[in-house]
Formats: C-alpha cells, sequence, structure tokens
C-alpha cells in the first residue's frame, strides 16, 4: 500500500518533470503553422511528417549528422577514460614533486568562461590545419583538458586501498602494472561514470563544434539542429522538435543502461 | 574509509605527514622514492602535460595578456594596462550582471542540491522500476542547452503558459514570469533546479555507500525515520554534500547556456538575466570589447577560486568523515 | 596576376593572429607547426585568368530552404568556372556572427561574406572586408539600384553589394480589422495617431488576447518616428548621433501610451515576444494582431504563419510634414574578406549571384528583391508568386518616396537595438520614466559610438 502511494507520487512528479517535453513530443505531431497557435497537448491527430520531413531536410539524411556525432563522442569518451585515469593516478598515488601546484591549476583551468580562450584555441587549430576537422574535438579529449574528470577520478583512485598497489609493488610490479592491472579493473564503475558523463555533455556540446566545424558536411547534431531555425526568416519548428527527439534517444538510452553502473559504480570502490 | 568520503575531495593527506617523518629518519630512500615518483609521474602526466602547455595554458595566458589591451578581435591589439579593470569597476551593467548571478547561485545551487538529495532519497531502493524512474528524472538535464528549451520555458512559465493554467484553476490570475523583471530570474533558477540529474546519481551513489549495519543498529535501539536521516545519513552524506556544492557552484558561476537560449541571448527583460558570463559574451563578441571580455574573465576567474577556496575552508566545520 | 589579397593576409591578419596566440608560440615551434608564417594555404594557387584550380568559401546565415537554392546557384557558378570550386558554409543568424567574429580574429575567415544590419561597418571599418573597388574588374556593381548600393558604401569605399532590398512597412491582418468593424486606414495620410486610435479600437472589439498592434519600439521604427519629427533618422551623415533626449523620450511616451490604452498588449507579453522572434512566433503570425511593424521580405513568412491574406502599407505618419522616412535597405550584403586569397575567384561569385539570370532562376527572391533591375524583370516575367508580386509591387510603390541615402549605422552602432529593447522593456515595466530613459538610450548610444 505504502509503495503504491510512492509510486503515485512519484509519477505524478515524473509528470511535472516530464511535462515540457511531452510538450515537445507533442509539438512533434503538430503542422508547423499549429505548432505556436494551438497550445494543446494532445495534437489532433498524430502525424509523422515532421519525423520525415526533418529526417530528410538538412543536405544529408539525419543520420549523416548522428553519425558525425557519433565519431566525435566516441573519440572524445576513449580519449577522457585514457588521459584523465593517467594523470587521475600521477595525482591519486605519486608524490612528486611540486603536486599541489599542479593540482591548483589543473582546477583553475575549468574556471575560464571557454568564449575568451575560444579565439587563441581557433588560432591554433587553424595553425595546425584541424579546422573542419573532429580532431579539435577530439584529440585535446586525449590531452586531459577536461580537469572535471581528472579530479573525479582522483577522487575514486584515493578511495582504493593504498595495501593493494603498496603489496603490488612489494611483488615487484612498477607503476604501469598497478595502473592497468590494480587500478583500471577495480575503478571499472569510476570510468563508467567518465564515459556517461562524457557521452552526455560531448552530445550536447553546441559552442566548440559550431565553431570548429565550419563545413555543413562536417556537422553534428546540436549544430544541424540549429539550421531548422532562422530567427530572420521562417523555421521549421516542427522539423526542429522531431530531430530534436531523435537525438534524445540515444543518450537517453545510454543513461538508461549506463545508470546502473553509475550507482554500484562509487559504491564498489569502497573496498574495505 | 570510504571513497566518497575521499570524493570530498578535502581530506588532508596524512600519509604524506607520514611520509615526511619516515624521511627524516632517512632521508637517503625518501629523495630516491621522490625521484621514482618523479619519473612516473612525469610518464602519467605527459598527456596532460601536453594539453596544458600547447591547449590549456596558451588562450589562457593570450586572455590574461589581452585583458591588457584594447584588443577588438579584428585589429591588432594594444597594451591599455590596467584601463580594462578601472573601467569594470565604474560599469553598472557588470555590478549588476555580478548581482544577477550572486543570487542565481546562492539560491538555486542549494534549492537543486536540496532536490538533487530528496529525490536520491526516494529513489535509492525499495521500488521496483527504479531504473526507470531515475532515467526519467534524468530527463531534462539531457536537454541541455537545446534550442527547443526556449520554447519549452515559454509553454511552462509564458503568459499562455502551464503555470498560469494552474493558477487560473484556483481563479488566480498569473503572468508571464518568463518575461516579467522580476520573475525571469526567478524561472531560470527553477530551470537549474529542474535539472538535478547528475548531482542526483551522485547521491544515489553517496547512499549507496552507507552500510546497511548502521540502520540495523539504529533500528534496534528503536531510532525514527527521521532521526536515522539526521544521525546517520546526513553525517555519512557530508562528504559528498561538499563535492556536489563545490563543483555546482563553480558550474553555476559559469551558467550561461540556459539564460542565453532563454532570453535569446538578451539576458532580459531589462538585464534581469544577464548572467555574469552572458555580459561577458556580449561583450567579447556582441561589441567587439575582447579586451575587456578577458579582464572580465580573469575577475570570474578570481571570484570562483576565492569561493573554492573559502568553500575547502569552511568544510572542515562541517564535512565529517567517517574514520 | 598575383593574387592582391594575399600581401595583406601577410600583413596584419597575420599579425594579429600571432599576437593572439603569443602564448602558444613555444608549444607550436615543438609540433614543428608555424615557423614559417609565409606559409598560407592560399599561398600557392593563383587566382589567375589562365586558370589555376582555386577554392574559395562563401558563408551565409539562414534555413535549409536557403541553402538548398543557394548551393545550387553555387553548382551552376563552378560550372561556368571550371578552376573554381567553392564550399559553402552556413547556420543559423547568431550563430553565424559568433562564428565569423572567431575565425575573422584568427585570420582564416571565409572569403565570400554574407553580411547585415550594421555588421558591414563593424568589420569594413576594422579593416577586415576587401574594398570592392579592387576587383572592379571581375564584379559590375553598375547595374544595381544606386539606393540599395549606398548600404554597401560607407567611409568612402564600397565594401558590400546588396543581395536584394526590402523595404520597411506595416503588415496588416484585414480579418481582423473586418472582425472588429473597423475600416482599413488610408495609408496616404494616415498619422501616428491614427495608428494610435485604431488599434485601440480594433483591441477594445476584439476578444481577450487580439490586439491591434504588436508593440512598436524597434530600431527601424525610432529611426523612421525621428525621421517624422526632426527630418533626420537616429544617425547623422557624418556617423554622429541624432536622436535627442526629448525626441527619443516622445517615442517611449507614445509607446507605453499604447500599451496603457491596450492597444498593444501588456508589458509582459511584449517582453516575451523580443526574444521569441520568428514569425511564427509573432502576434501577427499567430494571427493575435491586427497591425504589426516589419519588413517586407518576411511578408510570406507571415502569411504562412497565420493562415492569412495580410497585407502590406506604409508606415504611419509617412507624409507629415518633413516628408518620407522610408529607405530601401539591402536585405543582405556580399562583401569579400580583406584576407582572401582569391580576390578575383571570390569577386566573380559575387558578380555571378548579383547579376546572373541563372542565380536568380534557383535564389529568386530569397535574400530581398533583386536590385538589379533587368534581374527583376526577368523575374516578373518568368511570374512571381502571389506573395512576393505584393513584395515586388509594395517595394516599387514605396519606392518614389524615398529621398536621399539610407545612412549606415557608425561602428558601435550594433548595440541600439539591444540598448532599445531593454530600456523599452523599462518603460513599459514602470521601472523607469520615458524621460530618463531618453536620456538613458542618448548617453549609452553615444557611448557605444564614440
Amino acid at each position: 500500500m505504502r509503495s503504491v502511494v510512492r509510486h503515485l507520487l512519484l509519477i505524478a512528479f515524473g509528470l511535472v518533470m516530464l511535462y515540457p517535453l511531452l510538450w515537445m513530443v507533442s509539438s512533434s505531431l503538430k503542422p508547423n503553422d499549429l505548432i505556436f497557435r494551438d497550445p494543446s497537448l494532445l495534437p489532433a491527430a498524430w502525424d509523422l511528417t515532421n519525423y520525415t520531413i526533418g529526417w530528410n531536410a538538412l543536405a544529408h539524411p539525419f543520420t549523416h549528422y548522428l553519425a558525425n556525432s557519433a565519431v566525435v563522442v566516441a573519440g572524445a569518451v576513449l580519449g577522457n577514460l585514457v588521459s584523465c585515469s593517467m594523470a587521475a593516478y600521477a595525482f591519486a598515488r605519486l608524490n612528486f614533486t611540486g603536486r599541489r601546484l599542479w593540482f591548483a591549476i589543473m582546477l583553475m583551468s575549468i574556471m575560464l568562461p571557454i568564449h575568451v580562450v575560444i579565439v587563441p584555441q581557433y588560432v591554433l587549430f587553424s595553425e595546425l590545419d584541424w579546422i573542419n576537422t573532429f580532431l579539435p574535438l577530439i584529440v585535446p579529449k586525449f590531452l586531459a583538458t577536461d580537469a572535471f574528470f581528472i579530479f573525479l577520478m582522483v577522487q575514486f583512485f584515493r578511495g582504493i586501498p593504498k595495501e593493494l598497489d603498496e603489496a603490488a609493488r612489494l611483488d615487484g610490479c612498477g607503476h604501469i602494472r598497478i595502473y592497468a592491472r590494480i587500478m583500471m579493473p577495480l575503478s571499472l564503475p569510476a570510468l563508467a561514470t567518465t564515459a556517461i558523463f562524457t557521452f552526455i555533455w560531448t552530445w550536447n556540446d553546441f559552442f566548440g563544434q559550431l565553431i570548429f566545424l565550419t563545413s555543413p558536411d562536417m556537422y553534428t547534431v546540436p549544430v544541424a539542429l540549429r539550421t531548422f531555425v532562422d530567427s530572420t526568416g521562417s523555421s521549421n519548428w516542427g522539423a526542429l522538435f522531431a530531430m530534436s527527439i531523435v537525438s534524445l534517444i540515444p543518450v537517453f538510452v545510454v543513461f538508461l543502461f549506463g545508470q546502473k553502473y553509475l550507482v554500484k559504480g562509487i559504491a564498489t570502490t569502497g573496498i574495505k | 574509509m570510504s571513497a566518497l568520503q575521499e570524493l570530498s575531495g578535502l581530506r588532508r593527506e596524512p600519509d604524506r605527514g607520514r611520509r615526511g617523518r619516515q624521511a627524516r629518519h632517512g632521508r637517503q630512500s625518501r629523495s630516491a622514492a621522490q625521484k621514482g615518483d618523479n619519473r612516473a609521474a612525469a610518464f602519467f602526466l605527459a598527456p596532460w602535460f601536453i594539453g596544458l602547455f600547447v591547449i590549456t595554458a596558451g588562450p589562457l595566458v593570450a586572455s590574461l595578456y589581452l585583458s591588457f589591451t584594447d584588443y577588438n578581435l579584428l585589429q591588432d591589439p594594444n597594451w591599455t594596462g590596467w584601463e580594462n579593470y578601472a573601467r569594470m569597476l565604474t560599469d553598472e551593467r557588470l555590478l549588476n550582471s555580478l548581482g544577477v548571478t550572486f543570487s542565481y547561485v546562492l539560491i538555486s545551487v542549494p534549492l537543486q542540491l536540496a532536490a538533487a538529495l530528496l529525490l536520491a532519497i526516494v529513489l535509492d531502493r525499495g521500488l521496483r522500476a527504479l531504473a526507470i524512474y531515475r532515467s526519467v528524472f534524468y530527463l531534462p538535464s539531457l536537454l541541455g542547452g537545446s534550442v527547443a528549451i526556449a520554447i519549452l520555458w515559454r509553454q511552462v512559465f509564458g503568459t499562455n503558459g502551464l503555470v498560469n493554467a494552474f493558477l487560473g484553476i484556483f481563479g488566480v490570475e498569473g503572468q508571464g514570469w518568463v518575461s516579467h523583471p522580476d520573475y525571469a530570474l526567478g524561472t531560470l533558477m527553477v530551470l537549474n533546479v529542474w535539472t538535478f540529474g547528475a548531482p542526483m546519481v551522485i547521491f544515489l551513489a553517496g547512499l549507496r555507500q552507507i552500510p546497511e549495519t548502521y540502520y540495523e543498529a539504529a533500528a534496534i535501539d528503536g531510532a525514527s525515520r527521521a532521526r536515522r536521516f539526521r544521525s546517520i545519513t546526513l553525517p555519512l552524506l557530508t562528504p559528498i554534500i561538499f563535492f556536489n556544492l563545490v563543483l555546482q557552484l563553480i558550474g553555476a558561476f559559469q551558467s550561461f547556456t540556459q539564460a542565453f537560449v532563454v532570453s535569446g541571448g538578451t539576458g532580459g527583460p531589462a538585464d534581469s538575466t544577464m548572467f555574469y558570463t552572458l555580459y561577458l559574451y556580449q561583450r567579447g563578441f556582441g561589441a567587439f570589447d575582447m579586451g575587456y571580455a578577458s579582464a572580465m574573465a580573469w575577475l570570474l576567474l578570481v571570484i570562483i577560486a576565492g569561493m573554492t577556496a573559502v568553500n575547502f575552508l569552511a568544510s572542515k566545520y562541517w564535512v565529517f568523515y567517517g574514520d | 596576376m598575383r593574387n592582391i589579397g594575399h600581401s595583406a593576409r601577410t600583413g596584419r591578419g597575420r599579425r594579429a593572429a600571432a599576437v593572439v596566440g603569443a602564448g602558444l608560440v613555444l608549444a607550436l615551434a615543438a609540433c614543428g607547426q608555424g615557423e614559417d608564417p609565409a606559409a598560407e594555404p592560399g599561398d600557392d594557387g593563383g587566382t589567375s585568368a589562365d586558370g589555376g584550380d582555386v577554392t574559395i568559401r562563401f558563408a551565409w546565415w539562414g534555413n535549409e530552404d536557403r541553402a538548398a537554392i543557394t548551393n545550387e546557384a553555387v553548382d551552376v557558378f563552378e560550372a561556368a568556372n571550371p578552376g573554381i570550386t567553392v564550399e559553402t558554409e552556413y547556420v543559423d543568424f547568431n550563430a553565424y556572427f559568433d562564428r565569423l567574429a572567431t575565425t575573422v580574429a584568427a585570420g582564416d575567415a571565409p572569403d565570400v561574406i554574407t553580411m547585415g544590419g550594421a555588421y558591414p561597418r563593424e568589420y569594413g571599418d576594422r579593416g577586415a572586408l576587401l574594398d570592392l573597388g579592387e576587383v572592379s574588374e571581375f564584379l559590375d556593381t553598375s547595374t544595381l539600384d544606386a539606393g540599395a548600393l549606398s548600404n554597401g558604401f560607407f567611409s568612402d569605399t564600397q565594401y558590400g553589394v546588396p543581395t536584394g532590398a526590402n523595404t520597411y512597412g506595416v503588415v496588416i491582418n484585414p480579418a481582423i480589422f473586418e472582425a472588429a468593424g473597423v475600416d482599413l486606414p488610408d495609408q496616404d495620410s494616415w498619422t501616428w495617431e491614427d495608428f494610435a486610435d485604431l488599434a485601440a479600437e480594433i483591441s477594445a472589439n476584439t476578444p481577450d488576447g487580439t490586439y491591434g498592434a504588436a508593440d512598436p519600439t524597434s530600431a527601424e521604427v525610432l529611426d523612421l518616428y525621428l525621421n517624422h519629427r526632426s527630418g533626420h533618422g537616429l544617425y547623422l551623415e557624418d556617423g554622429s548621433l541624432n536622436a535627442t533626449p526629448d525626441l527619443v523620450a516622445d517615442w517611449f511616451t507614445y509607446g507605453s501610451g499604447l500599451m496603457e490604452s491596450g492597444a498593444t498588449p501588456p508589458a509582459t507579453i511584449t517582453s516575451e515576444l523580443t526574444t521569441q522572434t520568428s514569425p511564427e512566433q509573432s502576434l501577427l503570425g499567430q494571427g493575435l494582431a491586427a497591425m504589426s511593424f516589419g519588413w517586407s521580405n518576411n511578408l510570406g513568412a507571415f502569411r504562412d504563419a497565420s493562415g492569412q491574406e495580410l497585407i502590406l502599407m506604409r508606415v504611419p505618419g509617412d507624409t507629415g510634414e518633413n516628408g518620407s522616412a522610408m529607405w530601401q535597405q539591402a536585405s543582405q550584403l556580399y562583401t569579400i574578406n580583406a584576407q582572401t586569397a582569391h580576390p578575383e575567384a571570390a569577386a566573380r561569385l559575387v558578380d555571378f549571384l548579383v547579376n546572373s539570370t541563372e542565380a536568380a532562376d534557383l535564389i529568386g527572391t530569397d535574400r530581398g528583391v533583386p536590385s538589379n533591375e533587368t534581374i527583376r524583370a526577368h523575374l516578373s516575367e518568368q511570374g512571381l508568386e502571389p506573395t512576393t508580386q505584393v513584395e515586388f509591387d509594395f517595394l516599387s510603390q514605396v519606392s518614389e518616396f524615398i529621398d536621399g541615402d539610407f545612412v549606415i549605422g557608425p561602428t558601435g552602432s550594433t548595440e541600439s537595438a539591444g540598448i532599445l529593447t531593454r530600456l523599452n522593456q523599462e518603460v513599459l515595466f514602470g521601472q523607469t520614466t520615458p524621460e530618463d530613459a531618453g536620456a538613458a538610450f542618448v548617453t549609452e548610444v553615444t557611448a557605444a559610438i564614440s
């Protein structure tokens, strides 16, 4: 009985949380000119035209942009996993010179707004001839520029008992082996956290992808979605909503299946 | 000691002190170990160092330099010394944007964390279909800065929005919340609270961390639910609360996308949602005043770093470490 | 022929890029990159007439329909100019200008750049745009209407070529007039007072939520109003501000008076609409306003959104003592990057876009009514869509009254629209008085353009 009440409350709250999304789904099923004139949540007819139009309205079928986003996301996830875990290992386990200072510098690097560093970054990438490739969006991840995740993993690593790697050292293991054989498997959940957050945030990132990908062939989903709207002329709102929903599906699925690792995740690192 | 307590990042490293004492006993072995650690650190940090010096530091230093110039994006910068910084002191719109940002941070971050914590407790265990609920409650966070947010928000808080429809049931005539200078910032705070997914997930993990045996013992002692929450859950969760607080604060000070999208880039109505970074962006890209924008960025960095430091210092008094 | 732009690119632009990248120099050298500032991608491909292959980049903003027809036109251009490859770049308006600022700053901007509003001056006066006189051999501007062409002429230089012309007017929904039992105004005599009275009457005679007019405050309308009152618009020819605190205060009094009489919607709705600028979201587009100021080229979008046969009329007060305030404005301008490595190819592309019937057949009036009379005649011969016909007619009707050239806002004037919107909101919400707002407007705009 108690749990029925809880379910009802959760469902009610869930509906409040989801109302804007439901409105978006409903709008994606309405003809373009009715979206703003007809505020009702239930569309008069279930019409999938916006989806077929949206899918094919741009220069390429929408799969093209999904694929571009997938490439960027895959590169970013892989890069963050490798580079951030390496840096985190150093910060969590190695007593090297100037560690505190470097740690503070790392934290500082996430405190400056992107808008003032984008121009110098653009200069750099254009000198490297990387503009209009996915490299500016992927290579930095392999160079551990997402300090957020280093910080996150440092905290995870510190939770793994030191006795484990000290024992391994006595057995003659070097740092590389300790990192690869002990830390990585034990922090699998931490890696899952990093992977999922990187996936979601990269999938949604707009500004970097807008600036570094200039050719419409290279557009990723967030940039491609913008080409449905034009504040100076007419916009295809129906197609925008339809394709926004399409682009939500992959992240939603990733979260749905990934959340059990996230939650299991941090808990299992606390080996006593 | 648990991973989650460590998550707070506050924990001073007792092993360091121990090592220092050991070092006094055997200077030889300490420096050898340090050398070995230095070498290993050079290897593990190599990607990060390259990234820091090639990608992060260059633009960082460049922006610091530009903050002392009249750089307008299109022409060579000229050195103007402290002029940009002096101008900030008398810039009323900048002061207003600081006020807007501080009230946003100070109100919406605690509310968001409270919502995240509450939902994490409800969704912790003992119910069917928890995966679905968690995912549903995370869903708004997935929307990020989508263009659609602007429309959605008007649909909820606009003149003909959901909130007013709801008020209408009780015969209260609402107004356009999202477009009224007195309430627009409030709707952005609600938007921030609405996207509590990420801290919720971390709280969920934190709750999982608390050993079941504590609760069992408390139940035997006949402690009430409220009491169990107050004396077990809350104290053991403080490191996580602290961790979320630090990161959400850094994030909230830099809030840009939501205000940009909802206000159509204007920070309106009447500058009431003019976040600091939004104003910075307008100066830099709208008015080609990138030198000034760079100076603003460095002021922001100092503010955030200061707040973070204060946070770390204050945490001594309220963050509880179990061991 | 050695290309003209090259020296420019190795000069100022390179220097700026080098200074911005000051912190990067060491790192770049370490990567074996960027040591030779003379090694530019454009260096190896001269734009010689004897046909070395060149690639140029062409950027514009807008939706996917515009992209489709423009890309088709570019294909035709490439077929006619075998040595030239055109890479196209497009995105929505706001994102476009963020990206443009970044790429220009980094010395990596597109070769042909679409501009609008006061942006050409922002870029041109700071040396980012090519003097089109340098490429007049390949780009014929003599075919274009002087009025529209003057939109791209400032600081004694022709920096831009109009893609087409627009004019401003009142878009009217006759169905709402009829429902309210109000007669349509006479566009050759109506005054600002008539506008206010009509709007109030319509609001009173229609259901709640339908208004006589949308809030009229915008930089364009203020320009017209000032012109009617003083004989000059916002700015004078010499780039100084003409608006005085009193006149602007009068405008704010007029605008808030409209709101108080119910002629225009309450402040919250007006402020809501300023962030939702697409025709579908406007009161007019939703069929909830009888009158709204707007650009002639948006008529089609307003008609589609509202599903009504909207019409265009001349603005009120245009037959007063100071005469017509109307201008023809280039809806957009094509400009060429000052640092382009291929000015000839870029100029040929622009020439093709504005002077060829092949391009016109594809692009039509998407970027305004073409400023080339031959092209206009060609399009008319092909037969126009009814909505386009209305635009054509209105433009030619209005052009009879246009006196003098359009004054282009000086550098920094892009900010005036934002300043006006913010102050208008403060007035409508009662946070400030029209007098204070008028004074603030003059102070702030003066600071922005100085």
